[in-house]
């Protein structure tokens, strides 16, 4: 869902009758490639890789505890995820998402796109998701199966 | 009177939440190292509040976004910001990129400062002042990247646009650097410095 997330587009407007269309990946990849580089890997990093990594992680652990099995590097991914709770930041994406949008309707005709209504249900299963994890819990498990 | 674990001979890890006795250096169940505080905690906590509070003389100084319109290239700060959406009716959002980019950032500081001041000066604060305050600092933290989540996507969609171009100003690094180091900030504080200070 983070994927599509963030590649689809979040939505596309008309401009003075030019279409274009807007996705935040986009816009890291201009802020690196004009030289703001802290900008820009700060922005993909909370709004993107962070995110991604953080769930994938979390079902990589939350299926290996469960099932018993002992795959490797699990210490390692229990430690990034928990690190990666602080640096994932969806739900100010979505708000920083709708000032944008306010801001935009000045400037043009604006048609939602798919990517929003992606990132509504992200943010939704992410703080859902967030709120009941418990690390304490994991690493418990993970003494039983090792 | 309350004792702590650190008086018992205990630490925790912080990682995994296992207590042991405080002899041990790595924690048996995660084996990461494990410090009963988070050392140079205060030292550590000040040169972040200190670097952050420099940063925020560029950040809202100098311009974050310009905007190129078929005329000369208008520089806008935060604030010049936050006022043109005023201009705007647009009061609401102006009042969340209010709070979000200068609020928030200059609220951690002061907020910071006032709990490490009172640790290192007895000040007539009570522990469930501190921690409350940490607590705020702590949740409101992210928000402040509010700003340049905006900024990328304000680029993203006058991308190949001919009339109106966006680009990032030098004073959006100096915000960027301002947020990350207040984050460093308040994770460098280590809470149960505000219990020791008490039971010494
Ligand atoms: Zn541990």
């Amino acid at each position: 869902m983070v994927t599509l997330a963030n590649t689809y587009p979040l939505l596309s407007f008309t401009f003075l009758g030019i279409p274009s269309s807007a996705n935040i990946l986009r816009g890291t990849v201009l802020l690196l490639e004009n030289g703001y580089y802290l900008v820009g890997f700060s922005v993909v990093l909370a709004s993107f890789i962070a995110p991604i990594l953080l769930f994938s992680l979390i079902c990589y652990t939350s299926l290996s505890l469960s099932k018993g099995w002992k795959t490797p590097f699990l210490a390692t991914a229990l430690h990034f995820q928990d690190d990666l709770i602080h640096w994932s930041m969806i739900e100010v994406y979505i708000v920083s998402f709708l000032v944008a949008l306010v801001k935009l309707v000045e400037y043009a005709d604006i048609d939602l796109g798919y990517g929003l209504w992606c990132i509504c249900i992200t943010l939704l299963l992410s703080t859902h998701l967030i709120q009941r994890i418990e690390p304490a819990e994991y690493w418990e498990r993970y003494v039983h199966i090792r | 009177m309350y004792t702590s674990a650190k008086q018992l001979g205990i630490k925790l890890c912080r990682h995994c939440k296992l207590s042991m006795p405080e002899e041990q250096s790595h924690c048996q169940r995660c084996h990461m190292q494990v410090h009963s505080r988070i050392p140079q905690s205060l030292q550590k906590c000040w040169a972040f509040i200190i670097a952050a509070t420099v940063g925020l003389f560029p950040a809202n100084l100098m311009p974050i976004t310009v905007l190129s319109t078929r005329g000369a290239p208008q520089y806008e700060t935060i604030m010049s910001g936050v006022i043109s959406l005023i201009k705007d009716d647009m009061v609401g959002i102006a009042i969340v990129v209010f709070v979000a980019s200068i609020v928030v950032p200059v609220m951690k500081l002061v907020g910071l400062v006032v709990i490490l001041l009172s640790l290192q000066f007895n000040l007539n604060l009570n522990n469930r002042q501190r921690i409350v305050v940490y607590r705020i600092i702590d949740i409101i933290g992210k928000w402040s990247m509010l700003d340049l989540f905006v900024l990328s996507i304000m680029i993203a969609v006058f991308e190949r646009n001919n009339l109106v171009g966006v680009e990032a100003g030098p004073g959006a690094t100096a915000f960027g650097a301002v947020v990350l180091l207040t984050l460093f900030a308040a994770k460098s504080f280590d809470t149960r410095l505000i219990w020791d200070k008490q039971l010494e």
